[in-house]
């Protein structure tokens, strides 16, 4: 208990140091545009809390659960010895599942990042996009 | 020339088309501004060979010009120049207009590519038009007063007191560069929800100080507004004061990757109003510096292209290309990009002993090295899975925004200014012209990998063929006159110390040269009005077309797409601005 | 790069009686330039970090694309009037330690372009350390002008922190080189005629 204890307080003192010490070293100066969001040299226009669209959200989701499939697969390993085959099997059904998941992502289009909605972009503008053609001729 | 002057007299009346000869060749008419648009708009369409592109719109002030015989009395004189690829021939109309804050109908009813031109007539000259939204400036900032391009303008930075910018100053400027839906006469504004954004002035995949405010929707660009003038050096303004021979180090800072490809259209113009023939050996030699910068500007396209892609590497080995080129340019010329080798009437000194070894070993290195890359690049998937299909413009809209060169060839138009109208010198090589049909980014790399390897071509063939003989024209406007003779008779020794010292006067007259450069088609268009300086130096430059299509090639694609045709579209900051 | 014989370095007499600082000489050999170019110039200074020049055996090792990640602003190119206020505010927003290399004729003084829309060097408003001459200075002069400002740089004394201890900084003098250098440019003679390779 008490190691644990010397550990906790040990963690809250390298952290305080280390916010502590870059927060004193070094110099500082304060001029008008010092503190103003860089955007390539000129001033923003707007602000950013726009409605974002949803591929973000589903691009940050599915990191979210693929990383966490790849979380309890580092814990199997750790006991991988002791589950023996039957933890193995167990463990390449699951990721069988998650690949079954991956593909069927992948084929109905949801890592068609911006080309799906570029395309209805086209066409609820009306737009047209030549044919594409041929090499050097 | 007869042809379409005869056309136009019949269809208008011999009344209201009042020819003027020029010193180029080119038919050239006045006519009045009521008439203006009826007659562009025959022209456009004309059974008999249209003239589909609008190539040129510029002003010229003519306040304070003597030579003008046989032209209209006029302020200010609007220039529309056209181009016809089924006559093979322009023609230049021009209107007069008079007092001094004249007005003019728009012609962005019939090219939507008059809008760049016209704010910048407005923003130089503050000629108006009607028709149309009130325009912004363009080349010079918002808070500017004055237009530059009149007379009554200083030209010197000097004669306009010192540039003092506080807190206070860069505070209010800023704030007038700032994105304003609503001042900037966009569309889309007051949708609630939208996001602009602003790539550039200062943005590596820009290259160069271009800014774009970009319309996204999430990572899709909904529209582009681009904001150029933040590299406008008044190249214009300054031929204004500097002689016609101090003028050449300016043309080769205009489109800075090509040297002395740049020097090219405005000698060729000088040398059209000076009567000047230009000697085989000074053509073939300027030939052949020509050629080699068009294969070292192609490099830079190259090598920052496929960085903007994501491939790494490929740039560092063509900028070592470009390294040997310089060499070759060094030896010869004594600079590296910018040399200021051409002079009036042929090249400033003959080519040194052992260029031939130093050129043909070049070649065959850059043959071999072009190979290599096209296993790295042009037939990598994922290069192409990146550049095929995006950007892509049809021949329409091409010719429709004022698109030439590599642009106009990638969407299949076989149109090559050394093929269909040489110059210089260029009807004795053999060289082939590649295009393509897709009109995508792709096609437009693939074209210009393709030109270096037919330059490379001709570079040969000016090495196996360069013929002997003097350097420089033997002609009194020469400029300086070769040193040989100066120390014999006093008639050149007086040429000579005029020419160094004053420079050359050139003849009265209106010339326009144009050239098939690296970008596009370059165009210098000099008026003369019998002095030591030039009265009007009009600089015609492809990127500044070319970045006018910018938003119609990306619109529905995503912004890594908008860098792919960033890169493809091959401008530069001081082609567009001048 | 560097002249070999040490009494003719332009801080030759500093370099003999001060051990420089650990902290100086770090920043010296890493100075991070920022992917600031303007015009010509810039394409001369991207030459310098290709393969044939490689900056990168200096120190500048990344090219940082944000102002506020980067240690050297090279101003390389005309400075033009719509631009100076973005050079200024570009320069606002870069962290300490920061310094400023103008590169090129047009950000010294204007150079050839005395025209309206033409600041007439960046030093009216920007404080520059290093100006390196050339219309273009060719990526051999940019090399030298930053192993000048990294022998500069090696020689400042900056507080460690700005809560406590000295403030303010002290850079060492710069002398022009052109006054250290005329001697030796004076024993040049026998240039090379131009008509040969």
């Amino acid at each position: 208990m008490t190691a644990f204890v010397g550990y906790l307080l040990l963690v809250f003192a390298l952290v305080a140091f280390l916010l502590g010490i870059t927060h004193v070293l070094g110099e500082r100066h304060r001029q008008p545009g010092t503190l103003v969001p860089y955007e390539s040299g000129v001033l923003p226009t707007g602000n950013a809390r726009v409605a974002y669209p949803a591929d973000f959200y589903l691009v940050a989701m599915f990191f979210v659960i693929f990383d966490a499939s790849s979380a309890i697969l580092f814990a199997w390993a750790v006991a991988a010895r002791e589950l023996g085959w039957a933890g193995f099997a167990a463990m390449l059904a699951f990721l069988l599942e998650t690949a079954a998941a991956l593909v069927y992502l992948w084929k109905s289009g949801a890592f068609d990042w911006g080309k799906r909605r570029g395309a209805e972009h086209m066409k609820r503008h009306g737009l047209q996009r030549p044919a594409r053609g041929g090499r050097l001729g | 020339m007869g042809d379409i002057l005869r056309e136009l007299t019949e269809a208008f009346g011999a009344e209201r088309i009042l020819e003027q000869e020029t010193k180029d060749g080119m038919p050239t008419v006045w006519v009045a501004p009521g008439l203006l648009l009826e007659l562009l708009s025959y022209l456009k369409t004309a059974p008999s060979g249209a003239y589909p592109m609008l190539y040129d719109l510029t002003a010229i002030d003519e306040r304070e010009r003597e030579h003008r015989e046989g032209q209209p009395p006029s302020s200010f004189t609007l220039v529309y120049h056209l181009l016809s690829f089924e006559r093979n021939e322009d023609i230049r109309i021009k209107v007069a207009l008079e007092g001094e804050r004249p007005s003019i109908p728009s012609a962005i009813g019939l090219w939507q590519s008059a809008d760049f031109y016209e704010r910048e007539v407005w923003d130089m000259f503050g000629v108006g038009f009607e028709g149309r939204p009130a325009p912004r400036r363009i080349l010079m900032p918002p808070w500017w007063e004055g237009h530059p391009l009149r007379k009554e303008h200083p030209a010197r930075a000097t004669d306009m007191g010192a540039f003092v910018m506080g807190e206070a100053e860069k505070a209010a400027m800023m704030e007038a560069l700032r994105f304003d839906p609503a001042s900037w006469q966009v569309g889309g504004e007051g949708e609630a929800g939208a996001f602009y954004i602003n790539i550039g002035p200062q943005h590596p995949s820009a290259h160069g100080v271009l800014r774009l405010v970009a319309r996204l929707d999430g990572e899709v660009v909904e529209d582009l507004y681009p904001d150029i003038g933040y590299h406008h050096r008044g190249a214009e303004k300054m031929g204004e004061r500097q002689s016609w021979h101090t003028y050449i180090p300016y043309t080769d800072r205009i489109d800075y990757l090509s040297g002395s490809m740049n020097e090219l259209p405005y000698l060729l113009a000088v040398e059209k109003l000076a009567g000047i023939e230009v000697p085989e050996r000074a053509m073939v030699i300027r030939v052949m510096m020509v050629e080699l910068f068009r294969i070292i500007s192609h490099l830079v396209f190259y090598g920052t292209f496929t960085q903007d892609v994501g491939q790494m590497s490929p740039v560092f080995y063509m900028f070592n290309d470009r390294e040997r080129a310089f060499d070759i340019v060094e030896a010869v010329t004594g600079g590296r990009m910018h040399p200021a080798w051409f002079r009036i009437g042929g090249v400033a000194m003959d080519l040194p002993e052992g260029w031939e070894s130093m050129v043909l070993g070049f070649v065959k290195y850059l043959r071999r090295a072009l190979k290599d890359y096209d296993a790295a690049v042009m037939r990598s998937s994922l290069f192409k899975a990146r550049t095929v299909g995006i950007g892509a413009i049809s021949l329409a809209e091409a010719i429709e925004w004022g698109a030439t060169g590599p642009f106009l060839r990638a969407c299949g138009l076989d149109w090559d200014l050394r093929k269909t109208r040489p110059y210089g010198g260029y009807e004795r090589f053999e060289f082939e012209v590649p295009t393509a049909s897709g009109g995508d980014s792709y096609d437009r790399l693939a074209i210009h990998v393709e030109e270096m390897r037919q330059s490379l071509r001709i570079i040969e063939q000016c090495v196996t063929g360069m013929p002997t003989g003097p350097y420089k024209a033997d002609h009194p406007l020469a400029t300086p006159p070769p040193k040989e003779r100066t120390m014999r008779d006093i008639e050149t020794l007086i040429d000579h110390f005029l020419g160094v010292s004053w420079g050359p006067n050139i003849p009265p007259g209106e010339a326009c040269a144009t050239v098939e450069g690296a970008k596009g088609q370059n165009s210098y268009y000099l008026v003369s009005d019998g002095g030591g300086m030039s009265y009007r130096t009009r600089i015609r430059t492809p990127s500044f077309a070319h970045i006018q299509m910018t938003p119609m090639m990306s619109r529905g694609l995503t912004v890594s797409d908008l860098v792919v045709i960033l890169g493809s579209v091959d401008y530069v900051l001081a082609d567009v601005d001048r | 790069m560097r002249p070999t014989d040490p009494s003719r370095h332009p801080f030759a007499d500093i370099q003999l009686s001060r051990r420089s600082d650990l902290l100086a000489w770090g920043r010296s050999r890493s100075l991070w330039p920022f992917n600031f170019g303007l015009s010509c110039c810039y394409v001369e200074f991207a030459t310098a970090l290709t393969s044939k020049y490689d900056l990168a055996r200096f120190g500048s090792e990344i090219i940082r694309g944000s102002p506020r990640e980067a240690d050297v602003m090279v101003v390389a190119g005309t400075v033009f009037k719509k631009m100076a206020p973005i050079v200024l505010h570009m320069w606002e927003q870069m962290m300490e330690p920061r310094w400023v290399i103008s590169m090129g004729s047009c950000a010294g003084s204007g150079g050839m372009y005395d025209i309206y829309s033409v600041v007439q060097g960046v030093d009216s408003f920007l404080p520059v350390d290093i100006y390196v001459q050339g219309c273009p200075p060719s990526p051999d002069s940019f090399m030298r002008g930053l192993t000048l400002l990294q022998d500069s740089v090696e020689l400042e004394k900056r507080p460690l922190s700005w809560v406590v201890g000295p403030q303010g900084i002290s850079k060492p003098p710069r002398p022009s080189m052109r006054d250290i250098m005329r001697d030796e440019r004076r024993t040049r003679g026998g240039l090379e005629p131009p008509d040969r390779i």
